[in-house]
C-alpha cells in the first residue's frame, strides 16, 4: 500500500537518486566528486536565495528583471544564464581532461561518470552556454542596431528565455537528484532506448533539449519577424549593420532546423514512454533515421553558432581598424550563402554509416562548397584591417586570434569533409579537436569578445581592460594547449568518448592537454575577477557618451545604459553604418524637432511561469510522476491562453515632456564630456564621446 | 643555394616514413646537416622586400624530425594509425589527407601569415602606414578573392569524387587471391570475429593472410558499433538487423590495433582487439589451432557470451591456457550463426528485452542463473 | 509604407473580399477534388495519391497568395523572397533525406 503511494506521489524517484547522499554512503574518489558538485548546486542556490533576501532584492528582480519585456533586460538574463553555464561547462571539460591526462593509469573518475561528464559537457555547453550567449547578444543588439523600440513579439521573447531556463534547471537538477544521460549530446539510439538505459539519464535529456529547442525556435520566429517588419524609416536591407544581417540569418536557421530536433526528440520520447518503435531494432524501427533527423537540425546548428559570431567579428574588425567594413555586400551575399547551403550537408556527420559512394561523394562536396564564402569573409575582414588604424582592444584581440586559429579548424574542417579521410578521424579525438577549433576561437571568442564591446551599452560602464587581457591571453593559451594535441592523438588512432588508454604513445600529449586545461580554469576565474574589478571601479571607466568605441552603427548613438524606450524619436536613416556618416558630417548628437508620447509593452509573467513550470513538467516526466507533469501542462496552457484572450492589460505610456527632459538631460551630460581620440580609448578620460581624428597621409 | 626542408634528398624523406628514432639515425640523418639554413622571403606591400632568415642547428633537426616521428608513431608495438599505414586502403586514405593538407593550405597559409602582419603594420601607432577609412571594395580584389577558393574547391572536388569511389567500404580490393571471408559480430564491449568457411570464431584477435584481402560482413547484436583498424583502413558502422562491408588487406605481416568507435556503455574502452596478420602457411596452423582449442559456440554458450563484458572477461570465462591472453577461440560454428543474428530483428514479433543482448534485463536475468 | 495605389475605404473592401472569396472558392475545390477522386475510385491507388500531392501543393499556393497575400507585387517582395527562401529549403531538407534513406536502405542488405 505505502509503496504504491509512494510512486504515485514520487513516481519512480528513491533514496538511490539523491547524489548529495553518494559520498556518505561510498566514499571513494569519483562518489565524492558526484556528490561534490551536488552539495556546490545546492549550496549555490542557498546562498544565493539568503543573498537575495539579505539585500532585499526579491523586489526589484521580480518586477524589473524577471518579468520583464525589455529586449536588453532578456538579453541580460540570457547572457548571465550563459556565464553560469560556461563555468560548469569548463569545470567539466577540466576534469575530462584531467582523468585523460592521467588515462594511460586509470585516472580517478569512474567509466559512468566520464560518460555522463562528456554528455552533460556537449548538452550544456551547446544548448545552455551558446545558444543562450548568442541569443542574449542579438536580444539586447538587434532592436538597437535597426532602430526599433523592441522586438515585434515582447511576450514571447520572455517565453523564450523561460523555456530556455527550465532546460537549464533540469540539466543542474540532474546534478542532484538522478544521473544525466552518457549517450553523449547526440544521444543516438538504441542506446537510448528503454531497454538499454531505463534510468532517468536520457529523459531528463529529452526534456532539458526539447524545452530550450522550443524556446530557441519562438526566438527565431521573433527576430526573423522583428528583422523584416519593425526597421526604422529608410532602413532598407542593405543598410542593416552586418550583426543584424547575421542574425536574420540565425533565425531563419532557428526557425528551420530546431523542429527536426524537437520531432527527433519526441519520437525518442515517444519510444521511451509508450512503447514506439521508431528508433528501436525490432518491429520496423530505423536508427539511421535519428542519425538524419538529428543531423538535419545538428548541421544548421553549428552555423546557428557561428554566424552570431561573425557578426560580432564584423563589427568590432571595422570599429577597431577605425574603418568602414570592406565588401559589406559581399559579406551579406556569403552570409546568406553559407545559412542556405547549411542545409544541404548534413549527411557529413555519418560518412561512415554505410552510403555509397555517390551519396558521400555529394555531401562531401557541398560540405566543401560552404568554405568558399566563408574562406571569403575572413579576406573581406583581412581587408577591412588592410589600410585601417588598429587599436588591440580586448574584442580585436579576440577577433585577431579568432583569424588565425578559426582558418585552422577549416582546414581540418575540408579534411574531415572528404569521406576518405573521415572514414579514419570519424569519432576519434581529431574530430573532438576540429569541432572545438571551431567553437572555441570561432563561438566563444565571438561572443566574449560582443560582450566585452557591448557591456558599456548596456551597463554604462566599460569592463576592466587589464584583467580582459590577461582573460583572453589565457583563454588562447589554454585552447591551443588543450586541442592541438588532440588533433595528433586522433590522426594515432585515438577514440573519443574513452575514459582510458593503453597506448602509451598518447600520454604526453595528454599531459599537454592538461595543462591547457589549466589555463582555461585560469581563464574562467579572470572573467569572474574582470567582473568583479570592474564593478568596483567603474566610476574610472564611466561612459556617459555612449560611444565609447567611436563606431559606427545606430546603438552607440544611445545614451548608457539605453533607456527602456530605445530611442526617443524613431531615426531616420539615409546611409549603411548611419551613425558614423553623421558623426563626419558633425550632426552626431542631435535633439529632434518634436517629441511624441511612447507606448510600450507591459510586464508579463510568461516568461517565469514558462521557467517553473516548464522545469516542473520536465522534472515530472522524468521521474514518471504523471501528476506532476499533467498539473504542469495545464498550468502552461492555460496561462498562454489567457494571456492570449486577454491581451497586454498593462502597457506603459511614457509621455512627450518624459522623454524630451531625460533626453535632454543626456544631452546636456554628452556636451560636458570632452571627446577623446583613439589613443585615449583605455584611459579613464574616455566617457563615451568620440573625437574626430584626422591623420596624416602617410608615404607609404 | 637554398634548400628547403622538405628536399628531394631521399635519406631526409625516408625519415618521415620509417618509424622510430632507431631507423632515423641509421638511414643517416646525417644527411640533414645539409640544410643549414632556410630562407623564407615575405613580400613586404610596397616595393621593399624583406627577408627574413632561419638558421636550424644540425642536431636540434635530427632530433627534432625524429622526435616528431616517433611522437605520432608511439612506442607501442601494435600500429594503430593511418599515420603509417599497412596496406593499401589506408594508404591511399593517408596519401589523400596529405593532398588536401597541401592544397587548402594554399588558402589557410595566407590567412596564418597575413593576419599578424596586418595587424602590426597597421597598428594605431604605425603613423608612417597609409590610412584609407573609406576604401571598402576593389574588384580587383574581389575576383580572386572567390575564385581563387572556388578553384582550390573544384580541385579537391575531383579528387574527393574519385578517391570516395575508390574507397568505398563495401568495394572488394583488387587481387589475385579469393577474398577472406569474416563476419563480425559487436557485442557489449567486444566483437565477435566468425570464419564462416572454417566454423571457427575468436574474440580479441581477428588473424588473417598477408596480402590477401579481408571481405567483412559486419552486425551487432546489441546498439549501434563501429569497427575500425585504422592501420589498415577507416571505419564502417555496425548496426542490429542490418549488414554492413568492409574490405581490407595487409601489406606485411604485422599485429594492428582494433577497436570500437561508437560509444555503447561502460566497457566502450575496454572493446579493443588485436587485427594480426600472417603468412598464408602461419594462418593454416593458426586455423587449426582454434579448431583445436576452441570452446564450443552453440546457442547456450552464445548467450553467455552475449552478455556485457569484456575480452578479458570473456577469456576468463571461456578460455583455458592454450589460447593467448585475453583471446577466446570458439569452434563447431553454425553456418547460420551470422544470419541467424541479424534475422532475429526481422520479423513481426518484437524481440523482448530478455532475449535482447545489452540490455539490462538480459545482463540481469544472466547474473541470476 | 509604400502603397502603389491608393484606395478609398469602400475600395480596399471590396479589393480584400474578392481576394477571400476567389481564394475561397479556389481552396474549396481543390479539396472536393481529393475527396471525389477517393470516394470514386476513379484512378489507382499511386495514381491518386500523387493527384492528391500534387493538387495539395497548388493549394499551398493558392493559400499564400490570396491568404497570406503574398503576391509578385513589390511591396510583397521580401515575404515572396521568404516563402521561396523556405520551399528552397525544405524541398533541399526533403528530397536529400529520401535519397539517403533509400540510398542506405539499400546497402543494409
Amino acid at each position: 500500500m505505502s509503496h504504491s503511494f509512494w510512486s504515485l506521489v514520487f513516481g519512480r524517484l528513491d533514496f538511490d537518486s539523491l547524489d548529495f547522499l553518494k559520498a556518505f554512503f561510498h566514499p571513494d574518489l569519483n562518489d565524492v566528486i558526484v556528490s561534490g558538485a551536488s552539495w556546490v548546486v545546492i549550496l549555490g542556490a542557498v546562498v544565493t536565495a539568503a543573498l537575495l533576501t539579505w539585500f532585499r532584492l526579491w523586489g526589484p528582480l521580480w518586477s524589473k528583471w524577471l518579468i520583464s519585456v525589455d529586449h536588453k533586460r532578456i538579453g541580460v538574463m540570457y547572457i548571465v544564464l550563459a556565464l553560469i553555464m560556461l563555468a560548469r561547462g569548463v569545470l567539466e571539460g577540466v576534469v575530462m581532461r584531467a582523468q585523460q591526462a592521467d588515462g594511460l593509469h586509470g585516472g580517478f573518475v569512474s567509466a559512468d561518470h566520464f560518460a555522463q561528464l562528456f554528455s552533460t559537457h556537449g548538452t550544456i555547453m551547446i544548448f545552455f552556454m551558446a545558444m543562450p550567449f548568442l541569443t542574449g547578444l542579438i536580444n539586447i543588439v538587434v532592436p538597437l542596431q535597426i532602430g526599433a523600440r523592441d522586438v515585434s513579439f515582447p511576450m514571447l521573447n520572455s517565453l523564450s528565455l523561460g523555456l530556455t531556463v527550465s532546460g537549464a534547471m533540469l540539466v543542474m537538477i540532474s546534478l542532484v537528484i538522478g544521473d544525466f544521460s552518457t549517450g553523449g549530446w547526440t544521444a543516438y539510439p538504441p542506446y537510448t532506448e528503454p531497454d538499454f538505459q531505463p534510468g532517468a539519464g536520457v529523459d531528463y535529456w529529452i526534456w532539458a533539449v526539447t524545452l530550450a529547442g522550443l524556446g530557441s525556435t519562438l526566438t527565431g520566429i521573433n527576430f526573423v519577424v522583428t528583422i523584416l517588419k519593425e526597421r526604422a524609416p529608410g532602413m532598407t536591407l542593405l543598410r542593416m549593420p552586418i550583426f543584424t544581417w547575421n542574425a536574420l540569418c540565425t533565425s531563419l536557421l532557428l526557425v528551420f532546423a530546431m523542429p527536426p530536433l524537437t520531432v527527433a526528440g519526441l519520437m525518442l520520447a515517444a519510444d521511451r514512454y509508450l512503447g514506439f518503435h521508431f528508433f528501436t531494432n525490432t518491429l520496423g524501427g530505423n536508427m539511421m533515421n535519428y542519425a538524419n533527423l538529428f543531423w538535419q537540425f545538428g548541421h544548421p546548428e553549428v552555423y546557428i553558432l557561428i554566424l552570431p559570431a561573425f557578426g560580432v567579428y564584423g563589427e568590432v574588425i571595422a570599429t577597431f581598424s577605425g574603418k568602414r567594413l570592406y565588401g559589406y555586400v559581399t559579406l551579406v551575399i556569403a552570409t546568406m550563402a553559407i545559412g542556405f547551403l547549411s542545409f544541404g550537408v548534413w549527411l557529413h556527420h555519418f560518412f561512415t554509416m554505410g552510403q555509397d559512394a555517390d551519396v558521400n561523394a555529394v555531401f562531401g562536396i557541398a560540405t566543401m562548397l560552404i568554405g568558399i564564402p566563408t574562406g571569403v569573409k575572413v579576406y573581406d575582414w583581412m581587408a577591412t584591417m588592410f589600410r585601417g588604424r588598429i587599436r588591440f582592444s580586448v574584442p580585436m584581440v579576440y577577433a585577431l586570434a579568432f583569424m588565425v586559429l578559426f582558418v585552422l579548424g577549416g582546414l581540418t574542417g575540408i579534411l574531415l569533409a572528404n569521406p576518405t579521410v573521415d572514414f579514419q578521424v570519424h569519432n576519434t579525438l581529431f574530430l573532438v579537436a576540429h569541432f572545438h577549433n571551431m567553437l572555441i576561437p570561432g563561438t566563444l571568442f565571438g561572443m566574449l569578445a560582443g560582450y566585452t564591446y557591448w557591456f558599456p551599452k548596456v551597463f554604462g560602464f566599460r569592463l576592466n581592460d587589464r584583467w580582459g587581457y590577461i582573460a583572453a591571453f589565457s583563454w588562447i593559451i589554454g585552447y591551443f594547449l588543450a586541442f592541438m594535441p588532440l588533433y595528433a592523438v586522433g590522426l594515432m588512432g585515438m577514440t573519443r568518448r574513452t575514459v582510458s588508454y593503453t597506448n602509451s604513445a598518447f600520454e604526453p600529449w595528454f599531459l599537454v592537454a592538461g595543462a591547457g586545461a589549466f589555463f582555461v580554469t585560469v581563464a574562467l576565474v579572470t572573467l569572474c575577477v574582470q567582473l568583479y574589478v570592474s564593478i568596483r571601479d567603474r566610476e574610472l571607466t564611466r561612459d556617459i557618451g555612449g560611444d565609447p568605441w567611436n563606431a559606427r552603427t545606430l546603438e552607440w548613438a544611445t545614451p548608457s545604459p539605453v533607456p527602456a524606450y530605445n530611442f526617443p524619436v524613431m531615426p531616420h536613416i539615409h546611409a549603411l553604418d548611419a551613425f558614423a556618416v553623421a558623426k563626419e558630417a558633425g550632426f552626431g548628437y542631435q535633439e529632434p524637432t518634436s517629441y511624441s508620447d511612447i507606448h510600450l509593452p507591459g510586464n508579463t509573467w510568461a516568461g517565469v511561469i514558462a521557467a517553473v513550470f516548464g522545469t516542473a513538467l520536465g522534472f515530472g516526466l522524468v521521474w514518471h510522476m504523471w501528476w506532476l507533469a499533467w498539473l504542469s501542462l495545464a498550468v502552461l496552457a492555460v496561462s498562454l491562453i489567457a494571456r492570449a484572450l486577454l491581451g497586454d492589460r498593462h502597457p506603459v505610456k511614457i509621455p512627450a515632456t518624459e522623454v524630451r527632459r531625460q533626453y535632454r538631460a543626456w544631452l546636456e551630460k554628452v556636451r560636458a564630456v570632452t571627446p577623446v581620440t583613439r589613443a585615449l580609448e583605455w584611459d579613464h578620460r574616455n566617457c563615451g564621446v568620440a573625437a574626430t581624428e584626422y591623420f596624416e597621409e602617410a608615404a607609404e | 643555394m637554398e634548400q628547403s626542408l622538405l628536399s628531394s634528398n631521399p635519406s631526409v624523406r625516408s625519415c618521415f616514413c620509417l618509424a622510430g628514432i632507431v631507423e632515423a639515425k641509421s638511414a643517416g640523418c646525417g644527411s640533414i646537416s645539409c640544410v643549414k639554413s632556410a630562407k623564407l622571403r615575405i613580400m613586404g606591400s610596397g616595393p621593399k622586400r624583406r627577408t627574413m632568415r632561419l638558421q636550424f642547428s644540425r642536431r636540434s633537426l635530427r632530433l627534432l624530425l625524429a622526435g616528431s616521428v616517433v611522437l605520432l608513431t608511439g612506442c607501442s608495438d601494435k600500429n594503430q594509425s593511418f599515420l603509417t599505414p599497412d596496406g593499401p586502403v589506408s594508404a591511399l586514405e593517408h596519401y589523400h589527407m596529405w593532398l588536401i593538407t597541401l592544397i587548402t593550405l594554399i588558402v589557410v597559409a595566407p590567412v596564418v601569415v597575413g593576419v599578424p602582419l596586418l595587424a602590426w603594420r597597421y597598428r594605431y601607432g604605425n603613423t608612417r602606414a597609409r590610412y584609407a577609412p573609406n576604401w571598402d571594395f576593389s574588384t580587383a580584389l574581389e575576383w580572386p578573392m572567390w575564385l581563387v577558393p572556388v578553384a582550390i574547391v573544384a580541385v579537391l572536388s575531383v579528387y574527393l569524387w574519385i578517391y570516395t569511389h575508390e574507397l568505398d567500404p563495401y568495394r572488394s580490393i583488387a587481387a589475385d587471391k579469393p577474398p577472406l571471408r569474416v563476419q563480425v559480430v559487436g557485442l557489449d564491449w567486444k566483437w565477435l570475429f566468425i570464419y564462416p568457411d572454417y566454423h571457427i570464431a575468436t574474440v580479441g584477435e581477428m588473424a588473417f593472410p598477408q596480402d590477401r584481402p579481408v571481405s567483412m560482413e559486419l552486425t551487432t547484436d546489441t546498439v549501434m558499433q563501429s569497427f575500425m583498424i585504422p592501420a589498415l583502413g577507416g571505419q564502417i558502422y555496425a548496426m542490429p538487423g542490418m549488414v554492413t562491408r568492409l574490405n581490407l588487406e595487409a601489406d606485411r605481416t604485422g599485429e594492428f590495433e582494433g577497436m570500437n568507435t561508437q560509444y555503447n556503455g561502460d566497457g566502450f574502452h575496454a572493446q579493443h582487439f588485436q587485427a594480426v596478420a600472417i603468412t598464408p602457411q602461419d594462418f593454416d596452423s593458426w586455423v587449426k589451432t582454434v579448431q583445436h582449442n576452441g570452446a564450443a559456440l552453440n546457442p547456450t554458450s552464445y548467450g553467455i557470451l552475449a552478455r556485457s563484458s569484456t575480452p578479458a572477461e570473456v577469456h576468463n570465462q571461456f578460455g583455458d591456457a592454450a589460447m593467448p591472453k585475453d583471446i577466446t577461440f570458439f569452434n563447431d560454428v553454425a553456418s547460420r550463426l551470422f544470419a541467424g543474428i541479424v534475422m532475429r530483428y526481422h520479423g513481426d514479433r518484437a524481440v523482448s528485452p530478455a532475449e535482447e543482448p545489452g540490455t539490462v534485463a538480459y545482463n540481469a536475468k544472466l547474473a541470476s542463473k | 509604407m509604400l502603397v502603389s495605389k491608393i484606395r478609398s475605404r469602400e475600395d480596399a473592401y471590396r479589393h480584400d473580399l474578392r481576394g477571400y472569396q476567389a481564394g475561397f472558392i479556389l481552396a474549396a475545390i481543390l479539396t472536393i477534388i481529393p475527396f471525389a477522386l477517393v470516394a470514386s475510385g476513379t484512378f489507382s491507388t499511386i495514381a491518386t495519391l500523387w493527384v492528391i500531392g500534387v493538387i495539395a501543393l497548388i493549394q499551398i499556393a493558392v493559400h499564400i497568395r490570396y491568404f497570406l497575400h503574398v503576391d509578385l507585387s513589390p511591396e510583397r517582395r521580401e515575404e515572396l523572397y521568404l516563402m521561396l527562401f523556405s520551399g528552397a529549403l525544405v524541398t533541399l531538407m526533403i528530397a536529400g533525406m529520401l535519397w539517403l534513406l533509400f540510398n542506405l536502405h539499400t546497402r543494409m542488405m
